[in-house]
């Protein structure tokens, strides 16, 4: 027997290394390779960026150019211009609002915690309805039965009901983290296990895990190993659905008034909603608050599902095949 | 078959009970306050302890429960909370007054987005034009994902109804018995019937004709080899209902209905046609790289017959496995686009009801929603068992994501 020095052990184990970061590689080559043949999801790729540099952008922007006591998003105020709401100018260039502070300023700031809302519904929502969907196809019996029922009543909870109700009780301290995880685990107990279950399913009853198993296998190692590669395409999917959901249930429940404390999409249509009620509409409210905020939900949420609808090209084992074939 | 339903209904019976026993104690424990709390200003302490006794609120909350659950039981919602104490209007004569007008309204709405997002995901998954089927694809997922009130908002203004347009937090209003909006006061004023008792014959009316002429339909394909396109029937169906409002002579009243009514029809097809159409989308371009989809049209048959008979076919049994999924949300739908709108159903009740926290017709609503939530449920199985005979064997459903 050869005994093995230590520099040959570390070769073997670099050589592994290297083999599986190459491996990773590829994958990921040939991932982006039909993600990026599909112009809609590229387009959606697009907007997510412009919206990252919006979020980038506005910290900044009030470090150096805007004055902060006229361009803060809550309490800025513009002596200058008056009347209130103005039209759009080069000092404001998507004008101000009713009470006198800059919409576009307002827009930007609220980009950051829209991202962290959808970012965290995204995560409790793959990660909770993974975990159970792989738990339920792969024990089935009793531990299935459970789940897909439970799946089925939580899929009656309507999600925005709920933040509205946890909204009325917490008000100020309802961090956008919290909202975006009450949402995640609502849907993610509900139709995300129901969609990843019916997968998990599929890809128990392929060959490789019967062969897997008689391989000796156990539960730990076939779950990790095996089951769950197969389904991270589908629960990534599932994540961008999911922040789109929570973008538009998050601007829903602030639209009611409920998370007045931080600027939001939401609360900029909401108080132009509300001087138009009682003014009547102008074409300064109608152009500067009603159309961006709402253009702005639109295409965070576009932006998003176009994403996910790339990657279901990506995560179709069929498409994919016949894809790389092609090229 | 039998069996099976059978042991779906009463396992949807388990469901109904967790999902309204969380929701109670949910809602009891999250609110701040209660239904008393708010006449705090016009009540004195003594006077607002005496109401909650009458209404039952100085109850631990488990007693509460079981009151409740004990009244549900024997079909019983109760009465609502008022001011003068347990003496409101029973939950059910609201009930009855809530319910027509969202059937009427949210039923056509989702057939009508089911049809027009079916159509346009066939089309535009077949089309060989990139260009207008991506064009097509962005537009309706541009409404899709639009913000809900804003929508609302766009709609009335578009057609010139800013009357209909309501914010949503401003004008939560004490019970739910709101009027239609924009209905012809003349026209109302000595009616013996209400609109709700015209709008809920409406929906019968439709309802009936839809069964009739799919049932129609179905018949002549079969026995009679006899293809009626989907279009006429449609058309027959609506033909039908009008003809049936003048047949009751009520035609005045249902027609300042519609004119009341449409612009909510409008809004929620145009804001949930786009999911159906996505699905169906992909759900089309699998089925299209089927081999027996090349093999029809080897065989040298017309490009839309392949389409309508080979593809469509099989493409639509994941949709509808996918909609059971999405069904749900319908809920959150009905509440954002009818409390923007004014619109006197079950998603305003609900909204004010929640505001005032009047727990037996909040309870009562959810306890409605979810009933149809699981019978939808039910009948979608049972389609999907119909038309999939790998379901009839026990397989899995397909899900089309």
């Amino acid at each position: 027997m050869v005994k093995k020095s230590p520099s040959i052990l570390l070769h073997v184990l670099l050589r592994r290394l290297w083999l599986r970061i190459d491996l990773t590689w590829r994958r990921l080559k040939a991932n982006w390779l039909i993600f990026r043949s599909d112009p809609l999801a590229m387009l959606g790729l697009m907007i997510i960026m412009i919206f990252a540099l919006m979020a980038v952008i506005h910290p900044i922007l009030i470090e150096t150019v805007w004055p902060s006591g006229i361009y803060d998003p809550l309490t800025g105020f513009d002596m200058q211009t008056v009347p209130h709401p103005a039209p759009p100018s080069s000092r404001h260039l998507l004008g101000t609002d009713a009470l006198g502070r800059d919409v576009l300023s307002m827009l930007l700031s609220a980009t950051t915690p829209t991202f962290v809302i959808g970012l965290t519904a995204a995560l409790a929502t793959a990660i909770v309805g993974t975990l159970l969907s792989v738990i339920a196809a792969y024990f089935r019996g009793a531990a299935d039965a459970a789940i897909s029922n439970l799946a089925d009543v939580f899929l009656l909870f309507p999600a925005p009901v709920i933040m509205i109700i946890v909204g009325a009780r917490f008000r100020a301290e309802l961090t956008p983290i919290s909202l975006g995880l009450i949402y995640g685990f609502v849907t993610g107990m509900g139709g995300t296990v129901i969609v990843l279950r019916a997968r998990a399913l599929q890809v128990m009853a392929q060959p490789y895990m019967e062969a897997s198993r008689i391989a000796g296998g156990g539960p730990f190692h076939i779950i990790i190993k095996h089951l769950l590669p197969a389904m991270l395409p589908l629960a990534a999917l599932q994540m961008m659905v999911a922040v789109t959901g929570v973008v538009i249930a998050d601007g829903f429940i602030s639209f009611f008034g409920l998370t007045r404390a931080t600027s939001n999409w939401g609360t900029v249509l909401y108080d132009a909603f509300v001087y138009s009620y009682s003014v009547g509409l102008d074409t300064a409210t109608m152009w500067n608050a009603l159309l961006p905020a709402a253009a702005c939900f639109t295409f965070f949420a576009l932006g998003f599902y176009l994403v996910s609808r790339g990657m279901h090209r990506v995560a179709n084992p069929w498409q994919r095949e016949e894809f790389l074939s092609r090229i | 078959m039998i069996r099976y339903l059978v042991k779906q209904a009463l396992l949807s019976l388990v469901k109904l009970f967790v999902f309204v026993t969380i929701m109670f104690f949910l809602i009891q424990i999250m609110m701040p306050g209660d239904f008393v709390d708010q006449f705090s200003l016009t009540m004195n302490q003594r006077e607002r302890d005496a109401l909650r006794e009458e209404l039952g609120l100085n109850l631990p909350i488990w007693q509460r429960y079981l009151r409740w659950m004990g009244q549900i039981l024997r079909l019983d919602f109760g009465e609502s909370f008022s001011i003068l104490g347990s003496g409101g209007p029973p939950v059910s004569a609201i009930l009855k007054t809530v319910i027509p007008p969202t059937l009427l309204v949210f039923c056509t709405g989702t057939a009508l987005a089911f049809l027009i997002g079916l159509w346009l995901g066939k089309v535009t998954a077949w089309s060989q034009q990139r260009v207008v089927s991506g064009i097509v694809t962005l537009g309706s997922l541009a409404l899709f994902t639009s913000f809900p009130p804003w929508m609302a908002w766009l709609v009335t203004q578009i057609f010139s109804r800013q009357e209909q347009f309501t914010l949503v937090g401003g004008s939560a209003r004490g019970l739910a018995n709101l009027p239609f909006p924009g209905l012809d006061r003349e026209l109302w004023r000595d009616s013996p019937i209400s609109p709700d008792v015209i709008a809920f014959r409406m929906f019968l009316t439709l309802l009936i004709a839809t069964v009739l002429f799919v049932a129609i339909k179905a018949l002549a394909q079969r026995y009679l080899r006899l293809r009626i396109p989907g279009l006429v029937v449609i058309l027959l169906i609506a033909a039908s209902a009008v003809g049936s409002w003048y047949v009751m002579g009520t035609e005045k009243m249902s027609l300042d209905i519609v004119n009341s009514a449409w612009i909510a029809l409008v809004t929620y097809t145009i804001i949930s046609f786009g999911e159906t159409m996505l699905i169906m989308r992909s759900s089309m371009t699998d089925v299209m790289q089927e081999e027996y989809v090349n093999t029809a049209k080897a065989k040298g048959l017309p490009s839309h017959i392949v389409r309508e008979r080979h593809a469509a076919r099989n493409a639509l049994l994941p949709v509808l496995s996918r909609l059971v999924i999405s069904l749900p949300y319908l809920t959150t739908g009905i509440v954002i686009v009818e409390s923007a709108l004014n619109w006197p159903g079950i998603g305003t009740a609900l909204w004010n009801s929640l505001y005032w926290q009047n727990m037996p017709v909040v309870m009562a609503i959810l306890l409605i929603v979810g009933v149809l939530s699981l019978f939808a449920r039910l009948v979608l199985d049972v389609l999907a068992a119909y038309l999939d005979p790998r379901i009839r064997h026990g397989e899995e459903k397909p899900i089309a994501i």
